[in-house]
């Protein structure tokens, strides 16, 4: 078995990860096509768009100033960095140390002994998976993750100089090893690096990240089990009835047909267990035990840790270079977790670091480009608060989570539906305002259908600080957002309101329905303004425009 | 009194046919793949595909039984004359042809009952029996101990158990051959019991390549047969061809090396790795 043991777990790992990114495909696919079911099913009651005042011709003069626009600045300036970055980056390198620690103290027992440079050297190597981990967690930028990288070559070089010159010293002996030892050093990472890192390119994209560490656990589990199957089949060749059995109907179908026939019966058992795996997993998240990015960036150290399971540690260790693997797996893990438990990242109630809740609004229909803003909003608001928004197609494949999933598979998608108006206040009340352990707090998505979805918005309002909503293509014809409009108007501080808008939108419409909202809003004078609501333009949808949305969000928070 | 209505047949059987349809659903997507890859990598790494190169040999690469040192024997990095190669390939394909046949009447003996049975099983018997007083007169004649009978720890990998046979320690006549006449003689050997071994595989199952190409491969490069002459015993065989076919092309395919090996002038070093 150990002869063969790493090309089979080479092949088990190799389907497991092809396989899970085709599922996650399929499941998404088929998520937002249940979504859109759902969404579009015949209302009980009120038809859509019901309730809301078109303005007409005698509609009342908006207020002067009300809108503030905004045209997108050549470059927006945004945080470089999350609130609470200190203490995740400190969390996930403390955990990359235990996991690298481990991976090298394996590597040199077996190739003891060896000079302290190639310990360092190892260990440095070993470390490599903290970039992308990091550039993920904290929402880093492209050029910024560019500078992460440049950062860690040089950092690792200057330890293995300092390393081979330390032992120099010691020696009483120079010579240019200092300089070849970052040569060879920088080779190592490169070798060790470009196959799982070409992996975890693959597979970040946004599109499947958030299914395919779900998906991933389904699939790693049933390529054990045809490990473990493969074993059994021999086995069952030393019972002779089973092996007549097995032949008898190989000679009926095929050879193929007979095996897989099996695995297919074997398949039951694991698929009980990966339901059970995947059950705890999502009650885990439920649970705030992680964040949807701490369950990808958990995925992503499994991905390389298998990885060299099969190149460097099932040669020397056999089965027990899976232990191996597996330890250091559970000292990363364990590494992050006591970090965060003693500095976790600071919220404080009533400060103004207290969490405030965006409501995302938009109209509905244009999957790419609001997919493209939620990413650039959600991805760094979620440091700063939740998240808010009614559940849509265009957004489905965005929000998904794994009690999304879970539901799903388990066919009870329409039960995360508001179905009356008796039950938003419930779903309300149980909207999830907490950070998870990163300090990322949750996308907290309502599903309504067509008749729940008024009495849902008046209520999430009532527990929302800011607004922002996407009016690019607002016209006449859009009847929820025009009823949307009156009541984020009645409801929230004009400052707080942001809106988006592009040379699609019917802005004399919008500022029309503004100042009527505004109008009959209680209290509200038609001349004199306080504060205005932000409008910004984004026609093409660039990072310049979208940052300028940002930074008058949190300007404005 | 309220009445609880119990749930129907549909509803409980919803959840279950949902549950099949997911884990088989998944277990055949896991199927597909696992079919195509193992397809994929034989058609790219089988004899003659454009990744060769690529498949794993280390046990040959690394095996011991043929190694010779100046100080084990004076025949190191010496050729063997054209008759001690030809007996020595000659040897090794009765050596393989054995060892198979060995293991199917085995096989046999084990789900065999009854007269009907017993009679072709006693025919098999006796040809391996014949196999075997032959093999002992080759491996008198070069002067080696007589191969050592495989037997396998379980009949399902009996290829894959095969090649560490060959290759490890316990192969006395390999290392009998490379002490007395070389490691040419030696690897000659080891390419014939391949080919023996996999040849009865072959006339077997049309369509197929052949199951230890590879080894074989490696071999007939290592002792310069030509190409022309080893890549038809590895290639894949029409699929329609008949049994007769196969055995008959066999039988010419091994006359062909040894001919070849038998007629060849001689040389002078042997190859060295």
């Amino acid at each position: 078995m150990g002869d063969t043991l790493n090309g089979e777990l080479a092949h088990v790992f190799i389907i497991s990860i092809l396989d899970a990114a085709i599922l996650s495909w399929i499941a998404l696919w088929w998520y937002r096509r249940s979504v859109v079911r759902f969404m579009t099913a015949p209302a009980s009651a009120v038809a859509p768009g019901d309730g809301a005042e078109v303005p007409g011709d005698a509609a009342e003069a908006p207020a002067r100033g009300l809108v503030d626009r905004t045209v997108a600045p050549a470059g927006a300036t945004l945080p470089a960095l999350p609130p609470a970055w200190r203490n995740v980056a400190a969390a996930y390198v403390a955990g990359a140390l235990a996991y690298s620690t481990v991976l090298t103290i394996a590597t040199m027992v077996e190739a003891w002994p060896a000079p302290p440079a190639a310990i360092a050297s190892v260990f440095w190597v070993n470390l490599w998976p903290i970039v992308p981990v990091l550039a993920l967690l904290l929402a880093l930028r492209w050029t910024q993750t560019l500078w992460l990288a440049a950062l860690f070559v040089v950092s690792g070089s200057l330890l293995v100089v300092i390393v081979t010159l330390a032992g120099q010293i010691v020696r009483g002996a120079f010579n240019t090893a200092p300089l070849t030892n970052i040569y060879w050093s920088i080779a190592q990472l490169a070798a060790t690096a470009y196959v799982p890192a070409f992996v975890l390119l693959l597979i970040s994209r946004r599109r499947i990240r958030a299914m395919f560490a779900m998906t991933l656990t389904a699939t790693i589990l049933f390529g054990v089990g045809l490990m473990g199957f493969r074993r059994i089949a021999l086995e069952m060749f030393g019972v002779a009835a089973l092996k007549t059995l097995i032949l008898e109907i190989a000679l009926e179908t095929t050879t193929d047909v007979a095996y897989y026939a099996i695995y297919m019966l074997l398949a039951l058992p694991v698929g009980w267990v990966v339901w059970h795996v995947l059950r705890r997993l999502a009650v885990a998240f439920e649970h705030k035990a992680f964040s949807d990015i701490q369950l990808v960036v958990d995925c992503w150290f499994a991905i390389v840790t298998m990885e060299l399971i099969v190149t460097q540690l099932t040669a020397p260790y056999g089965l027990a270079g899976i232990a191996i693997g597996s330890g250091a797996l559970v000292a990363y893990r364990a590494g992050v977790e006591i970090v965060l438990r003693v500095w976790p990242p600071a919220v404080r109630p009533g400060t103004e670091n207290a969490p405030r809740r965006l409501l995302l609004l938009r109209v509905f229909g244009h999957q790419s480009r609001t997919e493209r803003l939620f990413d650039f909003i959600a991805r760094q608001w979620r440091f700063r608060g939740p998240v808010q928004l009614i559940a849509g197609a265009d957004l489905a494949m965005r929000t998904v989570d794994p009690g999304d999933v879970l539901a799903f598979v388990s066919g009870r998608l329409r039960n995360q539906y508001v179905a009356s108006a008796d039950e938003v206040p419930g779903r309300i009340a149980r909207l999830d305002m907490r950070p998870d352990p990163d300090g990322r707090f949750r996308i907290n998505e309502l599903y309504c259908l067509h008749d729940t979805w008024k009495k849902t918005l008046q209520t999430l309002l009532r527990v929302t600080d800011m607004v922002v909503m996407d009016l690019r293509g607002f016209t006449r014809q859009s009847q929820g957002c025009l009823y949307e409009l009156q009541q984020i108007v009645a409801s929230i501080a004009a400052d707080r309101i942001v809106l988006i808008a592009d040379r699609a939108t019917d802005q004399a419409l919008l500022e029309e329905t503004l100042g009527r909202a505004w109008a009959q809003t209680p209290g509200a004078s038609s001349t004199v303004l306080t504060a205005s609501i932000g409008l910004v333009e984004v026609n093409r949808n660039s990072r310049g425009e979208l940052g300028a949305v940002m930074q008058r969000l949190l300007r404005t928070q | 009194m309220t009445v609880r209505a119990s749930p129907s047949v549909l509803s409980r059987v919803k959840p279950l046919a949902a549950f099949l349809a997911i884990v088989w659903g998944v277990a055949a997507s896991f199927i597909a793949f696992d079919l195509l890859i193992l397809a994929g990598a034989t058609r790219l790494m089988e004899a003659g595909g454009p990744f060769e190169a690529l498949a794993p040999l280390s046990a040959l690469e690394n095996s011991e039984v043929c190694r010779v040192e100046p100080a084990d024997s004076s025949s190191a990095g010496r050729r063997a004359s054209p008759d001690i190669r030809s007996r020595a390939w000659t040897l090794g394909v009765q050596m393989g042809l054995h060892a198979r046949a060995a293991l199917i009447v085995a096989e046999n003996a084990q789900g065999a009952s009854g007269e009907r049975a017993s009679a072709p099983l006693a025919g098999q018997r006796r040809a391996v029996d014949g196999a075997a007083a032959e093999l002992e007169r080759l491996a008198a004649a070069l002067n080696v101990p007589r191969p050592a009978a495989f037997t396998p720890a379980n009949p399902v990998t009996v290829n894959i158990e095969f090649v560490p046979f060959v290759e490890g320690g316990e192969n006395h006549t390999g290392r009998a051959l490379a002490v007395a006449y070389g490691r040419d003689a030696c690897e000659l050997y080891k390419m014939g019991t391949y080919w023996g071994f996999s040849v009865l595989v072959r006339t077997a199952l049309p369509g197929e390549p052949n199951i230890l190409a590879r080894e074989i491969g490696y071999y007939a490069r290592r002792v310069e047969v030509p190409e022309s002459m080893w890549r038809p015993m590895v290639a894949r065989t029409p699929s329609n061809a008949s049994s007769d076919a196969l055995v008959t092309e066999a039988d010419a395919a091994t006359a062909r090396v040894t001919a070849y090996l038998r007629n060849a002038p001689e040389a002078g070093a042997a190859p060295t790795k």
